[in-house]
């Protein structure tokens, strides 16, 4: 037997003549969903984007690098990074033997340098490292003119720029210390990565390590693979301690990663967006559960509409259709419109850090 | 042999709530209401015409006792909603019309959920409301009706669904003395039509123009008899 079901035009009817008769508790209903799924939307981009951001900086190209040097530790816990030459080719040897470690590249670095070009002199307060061209190609630093390998001075953009030079021309080095005045040729010049790769792990200037005389005041290692570079820095920290003597007081071999450097942050963060999370979903359940209240006190104030629609005939699937279109009217709508102005504000919270945004741009639009 | 024409309540008994709160609306009721008389169910407040009229209209279930319709047994229907909507159409005192929906879309609707298609549902529907000179009301909410116009809409909505049997319950209890000698009328020639009418009342006017009447009080039909014609 057929019957007792309202068509689907009528149910819509219905339910959109409720939500008019009801106009303020309509909108205030819907304004409660707004909020809802904008502070959801809102804290589960900032957090993921945040997060997604730091794990491409923490685990991205370059990123299996450890860095040896020496440093200071000071007084508030804070450390700073002072190259001096106490690395020789035992500490490399021994760094070598070490398990999951891929390549070693030791370094020399001079810091500041004087460069001569046409009889203009420029100091360049910036680290020159003499290292083995296949760091720079470890680090998946972008030339983009010249090459590594090709023997000469490898200039980053910002320092070609700043001295006016490009590939093929001639400059003087004056080099502090015991390494002599020097012609070099810049064969190559390349584009650091933006990320924190480039101030870790790339430097301003490269001369070929050949050109380097005495101990390295740098080394870098590269591991195997990204998973295992917390324990093998590790390793190659108490490698490089047990076969290094740093006479300097105040001063230690001390080793760097992306990973150990941005773990702490990371940890941070995931807890930040756990909570967001929790928060995000504490948001939905209150406001689920406030939406169902309001829906079932509306309910509640046509029992008597209900009974009719029933004694007339009606179905209860139909009847019960009738009040979930009204209820998906309100979801809907107040979803759409959250949704929309969620994705704006985390636009507008994460607009200063621009590099935050391509995660969310991939996450939202791709 | 079942009766083919009419609608039967057969020892229907019925209670609300529970322990010392248990109240006994119907105590073992026999009721029939046959195709082409008006019954009328006399009664006070709370003696169970009400109870009465939703169970013979499927919107109650009794504790026990059958319903036949017919002759066919539908008190334990699994969609009471199609024999309701089909057979058994139901006027209130409070007239019971959807305050959203005009004149016109409220006497429809049962039509509507008939599967009819709203041009025809609309076309009879107004023909309805006309033959109940309600024709220049058709497009007024039921707030702006009078308490007689708006039970005069209800039982366009009963007449509209062709059901063969109507329960008013208290059809006259919110009018005034003339529209309810006018709603009266209407339901004597519903009845007239062939319809069977139930009509449950407190107001012994009423019953003058039944064609039966039947008396209840404290949930058991006290009386009952036949009046030789109805006026």
């Amino acid at each position: 037997m057929k019957g007792g079901r309202l068509n689907s035009m009528w149910r819509t009817k219905l339910a959109l003549r409720n939500l008019s008769t009801a106009k303020l508790r309509s909108i205030l209903t819907i304004l409660g969903v707004i909020i809802g799924v904008a502070f959801i939307v809102t804290t589960m981009v900032v957090g993921s984007s945040s997060v997604t951001w730091l794990n491409s900086q923490a685990f991205g190209k370059g990123s299996n690098l450890i860095l040896l040097s020496t440093g200071e530790v000071s007084s508030n816990g804070g450390y700073s990074i002072s190259p001096t030459p106490v690395f020789g080719n035992d500490t490399v040897a021994a760094i070598k033997s070490v398990s999951g470690v891929n390549s070693v590249y030791p370094a020399g670095e001079v810091f500041p340098f004087t460069v001569v070009t046409n009889d203009t002199k420029s100091i360049v307060s910036l680290p020159l490292d003499f290292a083995d061209p296949a760091l720079l190609n470890a680090t998946g630093v972008d030339f983009i003119a010249g090459s590594s390998h090709a023997g000469g001075l490898i200039l980053s953009n910002s320092t070609a720029h700043l001295l006016n030079v490009t590939v093929g021309s001639s400059v003087t080095l004056l080099l502090p210390g015991e390494i002599a005045t020097e012609t070099w040729k810049v064969t190559g010049i390349f584009v650091p990565p933006s990320s924190s790769l480039g101030a870790l792990f790339v430097r301003s200037a490269y001369l070929p390590l050949s050109a380097w005389k005495g101990d390295y005041d740098e080394i870098f290692v590269k591991t195997n693979g990204i998973t295992s570079v917390a324990s093998v820095q590790a390793n190659v920290l108490d490698a490089a301690r047990r076969t290094t003597t740093v006479s300097t007081i105040g001063l230690s071999v001390e080793a760097f990663s992306l990973q150990t450097l941005f773990s702490g942050a990371l940890t941070a963060d995931r807890t930040l967006l756990n909570f967001f999370l929790f928060a995000g979903v504490l948001a939905l359940i209150i406001g689920g559960i406030g939406v169902t209240n309001v829906m079932l006190m509306s309910l509640k104030e046509r029992i008597r509409e209900i009974g009719i629609l029933k004694a007339i005939g009606t179905s209860d699937s139909s009847v019960f259709t009738v009040y979930m279109i009204e209820s998906a009217f309100v979801g809907l709508i107040g979803g759409a419109i959250g949704l929309g102005i969620g994705l704006l504000v985390s636009i507008g919270v994460l607009k200063p850090c621009w590099p935050c945004l391509s995660p969310l741009q991939s996450s939202v639009w791709s | 042999m079942a009766n083919m024409s009419e609608l039967k309540a057969e020892a229907v008994s019925k209670s609300y709530g529970r322990g010392g709160a248990r109240t006994i609306a119907l105590r073992g009721v026999n009721i029939r209401i046959s195709k082409g008389e008006l019954v009328a169910l006399l009664g006070p407040s709370g003696s169970g015409k009400s109870t009465l009229i939703n169970i013979l209209g499927l919107i109650e279930k009794p504790d026990s006792g059958r319903i036949f319709i017919d002759g066919e047994e539908v008190s334990s229907a699994k969609s009471p909603w199609l024999i309701r909507g089909r057979r058994i159409a139901i006027i209130f005192q409070a007239f019971n019309l959807i305050s959203r929906l005009t004149a016109l879309e409220n006497v429809a609707l049962p039509l509507l959920v008939r599967g009819i298609p709203e041009r025809i549902a609309s076309a009879e529907a107004a023909a309805t409301l006309e033959r109940l000179g309600l024709g220049e009301r058709k497009k007024a909410r039921p707030s702006e009706l009078s308490g007689g116009e708006q039970q005069r809409v209800a039982i366009a909505r009963a007449i509209v669904s062709r059901s063969e049997y109507i329960l008013a319950d208290e059809p006259t209890g919110n009018l005034d003395s003339e529209n309810a000698e006018l709603v009266a009328g209407i339901l004597l020639d519903l009845s007239k039509e062939g319809r069977g009418v139930l009509i449950a009342t407190h107001n012994s006017d009423l019953a003058t123009k039944a064609t039966r009447v039947v008396r209840l009080k404290d949930g058991k039909i006290i009386e009952e008899y036949e009046r030789r014609s109805a006026q």
